[in-house]
């Protein structure tokens, strides 16, 4: 007899970063094959800043900790040009690990991605050194990672569904091809499967998630007006992460209430 | 009245067992242990090596007379053992050739008589109350009675075909349990099934995947507690056990059990005496290779040697030994996988949470301790079971209903 799907449903090889790491070799591919082997240092060098920090943050409060510091490191080699200095990338990926995630006790405590902390620290602090230019990735690299976080239920689908509806609607509304092209290129999918719609740092109810979708793609529309595709996604899944803990409380004010009124 | 559930899911313990044709299995030793009503403090009837007929008191609470045990078969007291703090761990019998004491059964049935008789039988302490999930007190009226007639948990036995050929019992063991309660009485079997209807009886069908067959699920959708208020509910077999009773005036001492897991050679559906002896249940069923035993489901089953009260199955798994030497790949992949142990939350959580209820965030309330936040979130419409399917769904390092249990004590004690 042929187990049903639900059987997978729980494997503990698709709650981790596994998923995450499988979906991000087909882009990581793609940018071997055309951009040549730099990137390699730089995930080696960012790989190394980050499992530093957790080793030592493990050692200190007698914790675990996974695979995420990999994945960071991974995400932030594709996004940085190729020109970046490496001593930047230890500075912004140690901002990234201990601010962005290991101050706050590891990996799903943390309120904000580590990659987008530090690209974010990195476009902030060096401005002159085009980390606000949008790399090229394959639209088409990204398949496989929208089924496998959709189908792991890593990636909820509420916020990738309100994600589109938000930037596409406001795009359609301004009138704005620039905005709807956006839809269409790989850097698009790839922060919105990997940074907006990551579990930890994303509304944690169902109501919010699909809030936390719409958010993002209408502050995605909002900062292309002004900035490079790159740091608009990256800001606006910056300022949707902060905003995920009030959309989350707003729901849970409305399932209290609603609780209180049912049970009288 | 069929209630459909959309969400739920079922975990895969192997495919749906084949219980075929009852088969009778009278153990040797049976035990009636002390974590199936926690906080007791046992005033014991009897001594080590006393002979007792079924149905003899064994012991009962020191301030809760009602907590009354008795003995489900005639036999030899052959172990009384405590636990921490003198807590009562478990007694155990070993069965024996005797009489069963008859009780006295009223002819017209009204409360009184019937709680009178339930606490002289032993069969109060089926009754449980919602919200808290505790045995109730003799002199309460609960709003509405619930009686769970459907089974929805991994490997469980179908409770309508245990009820049909006992159909007679359970019509007056619900006529008589209608008398407890001060509102409405549900009867929740799963859809499609037919069971004798009982005057005064409400019929509220359930179906989908697992939670819906909890009775936290019924109450949540037909009677819902929390903010006041009390329900009770009690389970199938315990209302054969008291239409039994009330039929021929003795205890019914026979409980039915499914046995599956891929521990076994072949599921079986078997009609033994409570609190038995797993070890004996299994002989000579099981295949080779280490197994682990479990009174209850996969998922929120108990390991430990006997039938615990109110389990209708037992789970017999197939257990992965940890090798003595590891390779140093096997063990950087442990150390690496240790995680945080936060809750990492997935679109699973959703569908393993009961209906109503927020899983992440009352995840996070119930592991923080943080009491109020869980309150307002519906802890108390919860019990343990409810969350077994959550704590499966994430993993099963984090035990979701201990921690629900510690919140529940912290209100109940505010109270």
């Amino acid at each position: 007899m042929i187990p049903p799907l639900s059987r997978f449903a729980a494997h503990p090889l698709l709650r981790g970063q596994l998923p995450v790491l499988a979906g991000l070799l087909p882009p990581l591919g793609w940018v071997l094959a055309t951009a040549g082997a730099g990137i390699v240092g730089r995930i080696a060098v960012i790989g190394a800043v980050a499992l530093f920090w957790q080793v030592l943050f493990a050692r200190v409060r007698g914790q675990g900790f996974g695979l995420e510091g990999l994945a960071m490191a991974v995400l932030v080699a594709m996004l940085v040009p190729e020109t970046a200095p490496l001593w930047q990338l230890v500075l912004g990926g140690t901002f990234g690990m201990v601010i962005g995630l290991l101050i706050f006790g590891g990996h799903g405590r943390n309120l904000l991605h580590p990659a987008v902390v530090t690209l974010a620290f990195l476009m902030f602090s060096f401005a002159a050194e085009g980390y606000r230019a949008t790399p090229e990735i394959a639209l088409f690299t990204l398949a496989p990672a929208l089924v496998l976080l959709a189908l792991s239920g890593q990636a909820n689908w509420r916020i990738l569904v309100g994600a589109v509806i938000g930037l596409g609607g406001l795009g359609w509304l301004q009138g704005d091809a620039g905005t709807l092209e956006l839809l269409r290129t790989g850097p698009f999918w790839l922060v919105l499967l990997f940074l907006a719609a990551d579990p930890v740092a994303s509304a944690a109810t169902n109501w919010g998630r699909l809030a936390h979708g719409l958010l993002f793609g209408v502050l995605v529309a909002l900062f292309l007006q002004a900035g490079t595709a790159l740091s608009a996604m990256i800001f606006a899944v910056l300022m949707t992460a902060i905003f995920a803990p009030l959309l989350d409380q707003a729901v849970i004010a409305l399932n209290a209430g609603w609780r209180a009124r049912r049970h009288g | 009245m069929t209630v459909r559930m959309a969400g739920g899911f079922k975990p895969w313990f192997g495919p749906e067992p084949a219980y075929g044709a009852e088969i009778a299995l009278l153990p040797e030793t049976v035990a009636l242990l002390g974590e199936d009503t926690p906080h007791l403090r046992p005033a014991f009837a009897v001594e080590q090596g006393a002979r007792v007929a079924a149905g003899e008191t064994l012991f009962a609470d020191r301030r809760r007379p009602e907590l009354r045990h008795v003995a489900p078969v005639a036999g030899t007291v052959t172990e009384i053992r405590r636990g921490p703090r003198r807590s009562f761990d478990r007694l155990v019998i070993a069965v024996a050739e005797g009489e069963a004491r008859s009780f006295a059964v009223p002819a017209q049935p009204e409360r009184e008589s019937v709680v009178a008789l339930m606490i002289e039988a032993g069969l109060w302490p089926g009754l449980r109350t919602r919200p808290f999930d505790r045995v109730p007190h003799p002199g309460q009226v609960p709003e509405a009675l619930f009686v769970t007639a459907i089974d929805t948990r991994p490997l469980a036995p179908d409770p309508a075909a245990i009820i049909a050929p006992r159909a007679d019992w359970f019509a007056g063991g619900l006529a008589a349990l209608r008398l407890l309660s001060g509102g409405r009485t549900y009867l929740c079997p799963a859809a499609g099934a037919s069971l004798p209807a009982v005057a005064g009886v409400t019929a509220a069908a359930f179906a989908g995947s697992h939670p819906a067959g909890l009775v936290g699920t019924h109450i949540h959708h037909l009677h819902p507690v929390g903010a006041g208020g009390t329900v009770w509910h009690v389970g199938y077999q315990e209302v054969l056990a008291l239409g039994h009773l009330l039929a021929t005036g003795r205890l019914w001492s026979r409980r039915l059990v499914g046995l599956a897991g891929d521990g076994l050679r072949q599921p079986a559906l078997v009609e033994t005496v409570p609190g038995a002896d797993l070890h004996e249940l299994c002989r000579g069923r099981l295949v080779e290779g280490p197994v682990r035993l479990l009174s209850g489901s996969p998922i929120d089953g108990r390991i430990g040697r006997y039938l615990a009260r109110g389990h209708a199955q037992v789970s017999v798994l197939r257990h992965a030994p940890i090798p003595e030497r590891r390779s140093w790949l096997g063990l950087a992949a442990d150390w690496l996988g240790r995680g945080s142990g936060a809750v990492l939350p997935n679109a699973l959580h959703e569908r393993a949470a009961p209906p109503g209820i927020l899983p992440i965030p009352f995840l996070r309330a119930i592991g923080a301790g943080d009491v109020e936040t869980a309150r307002r979130l519906g802890a108390l419409e919860l019990a343990e079971e409810d969350l077994a399917l959550l704590t499966h769904a994430d993993g099963g390092t984090a035990d979701f209903g201990r921690m629900l249990r510690r919140v529940l004590d912290e209100l109940e004690a505010a109270q």
